[in-house]
């Protein structure tokens, strides 16, 4: 009686965990956008941006939503490192793609690497959330200019979005998050995950 | 950046203390014995006590912690009278025979060590950090800590038991301990496990052949109960010899993407030259 209650407990209050990567190139800022996630979520918790150095490795952010809890794997973006990505794609439910607007020199080192990651078949139909990032330097081009520079093709089969977002000051960064989620819940992806990790469960 | 370096303690098990420094160097550091340890026939005394209790209350705190000997020993643990054998009501029903009788005021003792420790480490700032560092025998550990902790490059021999120093580090208190890496001591590894907020996990980069051996070994640790919340820094030593493997090679050699549930972080370098030893302090303190 008791573990019929916990169950229907356990099935209307327990959140779906949602993995999301969070990639870029080095210097896009991908370790301060974690950062800020988890001071707004985490009331207060996330390293102050001048405190953040290169990441070579992986960084864990768990932060809870109203309605999923998400672990955010931040992995450093320095050339060398970028062969570990493929590495976490299977498990991942969706991607981050973080790019520095402000830096146009950076763009075509981006963008390869990004149509790299969508072409990767571990990753398909992963929802994809591109990120202009550092919004609050001037000289930044905003997320249509961003979309209309890289002009990804093949993007079409998965949810995508260009978001204007400044890590800094938090701009943009919740209304990518719930648009992620939402993509999460209603994503393919999802399913297929659920029912490999339910199978790797039972074994 | 504060690089200052203090000594407080330096401490071995065993019979055959492992001198790292030669006499003079000795010397010019002022070395202060660890207090007695509370079992004194016994070779292995327990560690995990040591990084908590402070001051006054440490050896205290220390007599108090639990047993001290490694799952596998040979050595059977404390027995309470009540748990010996011999006619009892409740005999062979596992579930309900009652706990070992509690000291309670011992517990509480503890308990308020426990607090004091904390509230005087957040008024004065401090704060503290338990550190191993781990590897096979010969990848550097033991200069790595000495070189942490004085600054300068010592002549090693192979460590049998334990080296522990602390640094002090950009207002953070590392307890770095060295374990000796040899074949036959790392199953003593496990002993000082508890507690540990840190490894750092040392790799001989130029020593390809025994990267399978790192590598197992390596993941054995991460796999411990006791160690689940610690955070891991591996260390690709010797980048100053030739022929040794970048950091991305090590990664992909000791399988580090593997590692899902917590954070980890490579750093090249060279104890030697004292490359890349405090970048990897850096990473943890942020």
């Amino acid at each position: 009686m008791f573990s019929l209650f916990y169950g229907l407990w356990k099935y209307v209050f327990t959140k779906d965990e949602f993995r999301v990567l969070i990639l870029g190139v080095d210097k896009a800022g991908k370790t301060t956008l974690l950062e800020k996630l988890k001071s707004m979520y985490l009331n207060g918790e996330g390293l102050p941006p001048d405190r953040v150095v290169p990441t070579v490795g992986l960084n864990i952010g768990r932060i809870e939503d109203a309605n999923a809890k998400l672990v955010f794997w931040d992995l450093g973006g320095q050339v060398g490192l970028r062969t570990i990505w493929e590495k976490y794609y299977e498990e991942a439910h969706a991607i981050v793609y973080v790019i520095d607007a402000a830096t146009a020199s950076s763009f075509e080192d981006s963008k390869s690497a990004l149509e790299k990651v969508i072409r990767h078949e571990h990753l398909k139909g992963a929802p994809l959330l591109i990120v202009a990032n550092k919004q609050d330097l001037p000289g930044v081009i905003d997320d249509e200019e961003l979309a209309k520079f890289l002009h990804l093709k093949e993007l079409d089969e998965r949810p995508y979005m260009f978001q204007a977002v400044s890590a800094y000051n938090g701009r943009g960064i919740k209304s990518g998050i719930n648009w992620l989620v939402e993509q999460m819940e209603k994503s393919k992806r999802t399913e297929t995950l659920k029912a490999r990790n339910g199978v790797a469960g039972q074994i | 950046m504060i690089r200052d370096a203090v000594i407080s303690a330096h401490s071995s098990l065993g019979p055959r203390l492992p001198n790292q420094t030669s006499q003079n160097q000795k010397a010019k550091m002022k070395i202060t014995r660890n207090p007695p340890s509370p079992f004194p026939s016994s070779p292995l005394f327990h560690p995990a006590g040591a990084g908590r209790g402070v001051v006054a209350l440490g050896t205290r705190a220390r007599q108090l912690t639990r047993s001290p000997f490694p799952r596998s020993s040979s050595i059977p643990p404390l027995r309470t009278p009540r748990s010996l054998p011999g006619p009892g009501p409740d005999r062979g029903q596992g579930s309900e025979t009652p706990a070992p009788p509690r000291v309670p005021g011992r517990a509480a003792s503890v308990a308020m060590g426990i607090v004091f420790t904390r509230l005087f480490s957040s008024l004065f700032g401090n704060r503290e950090a338990r550190i191993l560092v781990l590897g096979l025998d010969n990848a550097g550990k033991t200069t790595i800590l000495y070189r942490l902790q004085m600054g300068e490059v010592v002549s090693t021999i192979p460590t049998i038991g334990f080296n522990v120093e602390t640094v002090q580090y950009n207002n953070i208190k590392f307890q770095v301990w060295d374990l000796g890496g040899q074949t036959s001591i790392r199953p003593y590894w496990r002993c000082y496990f508890p507690n540990t907020q840190a490894i750092i996990y040392v790799v001989d980069s130029s020593d390809t052949d025994r990267l399978v051996t790192a590598k197992e070994e390596f993941h054995a640790i991460l796999e411990e109960d006791e160690l689940k919340g610690a955070v891991v820094l591996v260390y690709a030593n010797k980048q100053d010899l030739p022929g040794a493997l970048d950091d991305a090679a090590i990664t992909e050699s000791l399988e580090l993407h593997k590692i899902k549930s917590r954070q980890w972080a490579i750093f090249k370098t060279s104890a030697i030259k004292g490359e890349g030893l405090f970048e990897g302090l850096d990473w943890y303190v942020v």
